[in-house]
């Protein structure tokens, strides 16, 4: 049934992409960052015009003027950022902006909000109390109100903005469960993700996009990931994961009980020399606060630590550094970037105390030292004077690197490396930590990859819920049991029965 | 009941009241006498307004810095307004002008997007000269009989002041918590971008905020200079800090986008108390006031450490 | 380079000219107005007051630099006014000078303290010492100004070092050493990245407590010698030294173009901005304009020069200029 559709051709980061969604279709969106994804969808939700080109909802041609026009032609977005309020309840959220009042006075019918509320939450098989304050809510629950919100809308096109990188697998089933039953109710989903299990899961069609040009649309169920791949970035890549020879050397980091409450808990891992541990869990499960914490940035309230066997006290990034640990962290604009200084500050900016001449900065050092790092580690960028903010992620993950290479640390604690990286660009960073070790440092990666840590490392630790559950070495990978110990229990029966 | 902790008073701060009462009236036996209560209710009164004017300013995720001048500006025009044409003409004017400059300061803040607190500073300068501009300085006396009856008088034996007080405190209730626009005011200062893509006109609500803002100071500032019985472009000199502090004692956390009007008007009560009790105790008032500076300084640091559990 | 690192130099250029400019053109009316402006009485009088208020306006853009906000420079003057004269009188000039110079580093670093240990906001820490740094002055000097200083009290803010007053030598060394502290030293680096993004700065081991107070102190201390250089121009300690020196502190990093948000601004904004406004309140009082009318003008100029600042940075609003700017400008091609 052809039920919407919709045309944009010819705009200016897009060119002449063509589109469409059936009613009832969950329609992946694929593409490495910077393919024009993201700029499909606003021009879709109203925050970007198009300047060429033509859409139809129901066969009538729209022009989407502002947010608030493309949801009141029924379409809603729910980005990663979510959009509600923390200090307004579950249910005044849903109704935000279009809250019912009683005339004249205007006084909001509470009564009638929360009913409708439940209703809905209730439809969609969602149980979170209407009058908890959004702001206590999870994640996962903050995005399973905004789906609601959307509902309430009567929302007939429904876009996704990578839903899952922020779940656990028992939330990430809840929501897709949520998103068959919209499409059975007609709603026609544009989701987009990066990860290939997921929408092998719950696509129906895929339409794959590269520097701003659709290549093609196809079905989930006839492509391979290696047809898409080869699609998304116009070349086969059969490494995915470049090998590397091992030489594994004496211990240089141990930490014991580590504990901080309430998030993980008797913590116990070892790192040797040219080693790469992989600490695998999934969002939540505490692995990224165990990164934070073995570098100083959180507080612990039990535990040793050990570098080569002695006994040291990381109590804030500036001693862990001193030690040379660095934290490559999961979100580089926000914590591991000055993005509106330049690319060479920095590259410099963890080691200016050793960059000086007599306590005076020296421009000419630090753009030799900045130069070098830059075509060490392939960093596109027109200069070393560029605006970070001005690269692209996967540049700009380079540039963060650098930072550390430059205060030449020992060991690098890296939290999900390759988040929002594009492909090209995760290879050269997977080889750039092969080289590191290779050189005589050492790597823990934290990550929720299951590829990515199967691929890369040596040794695999697994958390779930602050624990540790399991430590496998190499020979004994497989991926299903690493997953079955990472989710727990109800993966575990779930790959039985099927 | 996750809305009660937010939206309504919590227990804490009555706790300390009472507390506080206790201390003082065994340090001074003046302080728990009948009269020394609606000496307090009268004092509080004028803070109780202009705590309520910073509390629509810190729901939006802003402070009002410039409540003090616009105090002293209101007291000025209300004076001058009432000398010429009547009282009832007077407050009409002082409610006016205290409402257009809380309107400039929501045009700075909402159109230009300046940050509220430079806006506020810069109109503090600016609203003070003002108020010594057209007075030159010298006070406004001669009142029209009957001017000092909403700070001075009573109905029956309840200050009319305090009426105002508890008055003002049951409207800015109901539409903080009852009405649509109190809902998208807290929108606005929670959240401003979803509040903007749920449709929600951020302007118009910044504006409303701090005209609002601007009419609960004038309201305080007829209220301060009825009983003072003059008009003064030196009032309020202390309100910004004072104002903060009510907001903060009263359990708020700044900076949130979270308030309401109970919570502060417990908060002001709880100032009103010491700044009593440190009067019948004689302490300088230069000492008093820097105690009144330790004190904000303590309770925001308290509310920090809470915020972090 | 790379032509954008060349737009981003020119768009600097293009700042700095704008307000000396806007310096060039504010003099040459008044001096059409005022004559009097002209004399080198009075230039010399702009000048060292303007010197003054430089010194704390550095304070204030090193503070604004590194993200915060510094309301109290008012009051620890006052302290720093009044104790460099109770010292002066009774154990000695020098003495008293760094007495007054040290209080303000010492009210400093308690902001500083206050703001990087125990995390209160910057604005409610500073206002907080604004309310209570007055009532201690007040309370020292019990409301009354300190007079009978001992001779020579007064050099250093009146007197003259050849031809040019002693203020302004003060002004140009602390320029100069602020100069090279932002752009040339490490901590200047560190404030701007902490100004800029406070958390990726502390991850990359940047102390930013550390660095945090220290500015602090700068403010404080630079405060000190302000109120030490006005405190020795007018010959008395004074509670209500300079009430409304707060303001212009920030009016002159405002109106020079320093950006309130912090991690940006370079050290000649706060001079020139400084000049800006010496020169307009020299300019009031010429006129004979009373001294209210220069608080209202005060108050105006923060809230104009902000708005222009966050304007010019406002992708839409520059788009409707140069819209404007081109019409206007196709219509004079057309006559």
């Amino acid at each position: 049934m052809r039920g919407i559709t919709k045309r944009f051709p010819g705009v200016r980061a897009l060119k002449s992409v063509d589109f469409d969604l059936q009613t009832g279709e969950v329609h992946v969106l694929l593409g490495e960052n910077g393919a024009g994804k993201s700029t499909l969808i606003k021009i879709l939700s109203g925050a970007y015009q198009l300047d060429d080109g033509e859409i139809f909802i129901d066969g009538s041609p729209v022009r989407i003027n502002n947010p608030h026009h493309a949801s009141a032609l029924g379409i809603s977005t729910i980005y990663q950022e979510t959009n509600l309020v923390p200090s307004l309840s579950v249910a005044e959220n849903i109704f935000l902006g279009r809250l019912p009042r009683i005339p004249f006075l205007g006084v909001v019918k509470n009564k009638k909000i929360v009913g409708d509320s439940k209703d809905i939450l209730a439809q969609l098989g969602v149980h979170i109390p209407t009058d908890a304050l959004v702001g206590f809510l999870s994640i996962a629950q903050k995005q399973l109100v905004e789906i609601a919100k959307a509902v309430s809308q009567k929302t007939k096109i429904l876009i996704m903005d990578e839903p899952t990188s922020a779940l656990t697998a028992h939330e990430i089933d809840n929501l897709f469960r949520l998103v068959r039953k919209l499409r059975a109710n007609g709603t026609g989903i544009i989701y987009i993700s990066h990860r290939f299990e997921e929408f092998n899961e719950i696509g129906d069609r895929i339409t794959v996009m590269r520097d701003g040009k659709k290549i093609d649309t196809v079905s989930v169920a006839n492509t391979s990931d290696n047809e898409l791949i080869q699609m998304m970035i116009g070349r086969r890549l059969d490494e995915k994961f470049p090998k590397r020879a091992v030489t594994i050397g004496e211990e240089v980091l141990k930490v014991t009980n580590l504990s901080v409450n309430g998030i993980f808990n008797k913590i116990n891992l070892n790192l040797h020399k040219g080693e790469i541990l992989g600490v695998m869990g999934v969002v939540g499960s505490g692995s990224e606060a165990i990164a934070h914490a073995v570098a100083g940035g959180l507080q612990v309230d039990f535990g040793e630590k050990y570098l080569n066997g002695v006994k040291v006290e990381i109590k804030s990034p500036q001693d862990a550094i001193k030690h040379h640990i660095g934290l490559l962290t999961e979100d580089r604009k926000s914590l591991g970037l000055m993005l509106k200084l330049s690319v060479r500050e920095n590259i410099t900016l963890a080691s200016l105390d050793q960059i000086n001449r007599l306590g005076f900065l020296s421009l000419a050092k630090e753009e030799h030292i900045s130069n070098q790092y830059i075509k060490k580690l392939n960093i596109l960028t027109p200069s070393g004077e560029t605006i970070t903010e001005n690269l692209s992620g996967g540049n700009q993950q380079k540039v963060v690197i650098a930072k550390w290479l430059c205060r030449k640390i020992n060991i690098l604690l890296c939290v999900e490396p390759t988040r929002g990286v594009d492909i090209g660009a995760k290879v050269e960073i997977y080889s750039l930590l092969n080289k590191l070790v290779a050189e005589g440092a050492s790597v823990i990666i934290f990550s929720s990859d299951r590829d990515e840590i199967i691929g890369m490392c040596d040794r695999i630790i697994v958390i779930r819920k602050g624990e540790i559950v399991a430590e496998v070495p190499r020979e004994k990978f497989s991926r299903e049991e690493i997953s079955s110990y990472a989710f727990g229990e109800m993966y575990r029966k779930q790959i039985q029965a099927s | 009941m996750n809305i009660l902790k937010l939206r309504w008073a919590s227990l804490g701060p009555l706790a300390v009241l009472l507390v506080l009462w206790g201390i003082f009236s065994i340090i001074s036996t003046n302080f728990f006498t009948t009269d020394n209560m609606w000496n307090i209710s009268r004092q509080a009164s004028a803070l109780i307004l202009a705590s309520f004017a910073q509390t629509f300013a810190v729901i939006n995720k802003g402070l009002d810095i410039s409540i003090g001048s616009i105090v002293g500006l209101v007291s000025v025009v209300t004076a001058m307004v009432s000398i010429e044409f009547g009282v009832p003409e007077g407050i009409f004017a002082g409610c006016l002008c205290g409402a257009v400059i809380g309107a400039t300061n929501g045009f700075f803040i909402s159109l230009f997007k300046v940050n509220p607190i430079i806006t506020t500073i810069g109109m503090l300068s600016l609203a003070r000269g003002m108020a010594f501009y057209i007075t030159d300085g010298m006070p406004v006396t001669d009142m029209p009989y009957g001017f000092d009856w909403i700070g001075s008088g009573y109905f029956g034996s309840i200050p009319v002041s305090a009426i105002i007080a508890v008055i003002a405190l049951i409207i800015t209730m109901f539409i903080l918590n009852i009405t649509v626009i109190g809902r998208n005011l807290y929108a606005v200062g929670g959240n401003e971008e979803a509040a903007r893509l749920a449709g929600i006109n951020i302007n118009f609500y910044k504006m409303l905020t701090y005209t609002i803002s601007g009419l609960l100071a004038a309201m305080a500032a007829i209220v301060m200079s009825s009983r003072a019985n003059s008009g003064q472009a030196t009032l309020g000199y202390g309100l910004p800090l004072e104002t903060i502090a009510s907001v903060v004692i009263g359990g708020t956390i700044l900076f949130r986008g979270e308030g309401n009007t109970a919570r502060t008007f417990m908060g002001a009560l709880i100032i009103t108390t010491i700044g009593n009790g440190m009067d019948l105790s004689y302490i300088s008032p230069y000492i008093r006031q820097i105690i009144l500076g330790v004190i904000v300084i303590v309770a925001v640091l308290v509310n920090q450490l809470r915020s972090k559990k | 380079m790379t032509h954008i690192d060349l737009k981003n130099k020119y768009s600097e250029l293009k700042d700095f000219l704008g307000i000396i400019s806007i310096l060039a053109i504010l003099s040459i009316i008044l001096s059409i107005i005022e004559p009097r402006f002209l004399s080198p009485y009075n230039l010399r009088n702009v000048l060292r007051l303007s010197a003054i208020l430089s010194l704390v306006a550095y304070g204030e853009a090193i503070v604004i630099i590194g993200g915060g906000i510094d309301l109290s420079i008012g009051s620890i003057a006052a302290v720093a006014s009044v104790l460099t004269a109770m010292v002066a009188r009774s154990v000695g000039i020098v003495p008293g000078f760094a007495c007054g110079i040290l209080t303000g580093a010492l009210l400093g670093t308690i902001n500083g303290v206050l703001i990087s240990r125990f995390r209160l906001p910057a604005f409610i820490a500073t206002f907080g010492m604004l309310v209570y740094a007055e009532g201690i002055a007040n309370y020292i000097s019990r409301g009354a100004p300190i007079e009978f200083m001992p001779e020579g009290f007064g050099v250093l803010g009146s007197g003259y070092l050849g031809p040019i007053p002693i203020p302004i030598i003060i002004s140009v060394i602390v320029f100069i050493l602020a100069h090279v502290m932002l752009s040339k030293t490490p901590f200047g680096r560190y404030l701007y990245a902490i100004g800029g993004n406070e958390k990726a700065a502390w991850l990359s081991g940047i102390n930013v407590k550390r660095y945090r107070l220290l500015a602090y102190t700068i403010s404080g201390l630079l405060a000190g010698l302000a109120a030490v250089v006005l405190t020795s121009r007018i010959n008395s300690g004074q509670s209500n030294l300079a009430p409304s020196l707060p303001f212009d502190a920030i009016a002159a990093a405002a109106v020079g173009g320093l950006s309130m948000r912090g991690g940006y601004g370079k050290i000649y904004q706060p001079v020139l901005g400084a000049m800006i406004i010496s020169v307009a309140n020299n300019g009031l009082n010429l006129l004979n304009i009373s001294s209210y009318i220069q608080m209202i003008v005060i108050g105006g100029v923060i809230l104009i020069a902000v708005s222009w600042d966050n304007l010019r940075r406002n992708e839409s609003f520059m788009k409707l200029i140069t819209k404007i700017h081109r019409f206007r400008q196709s219509e004079a091609c057309r006559n």
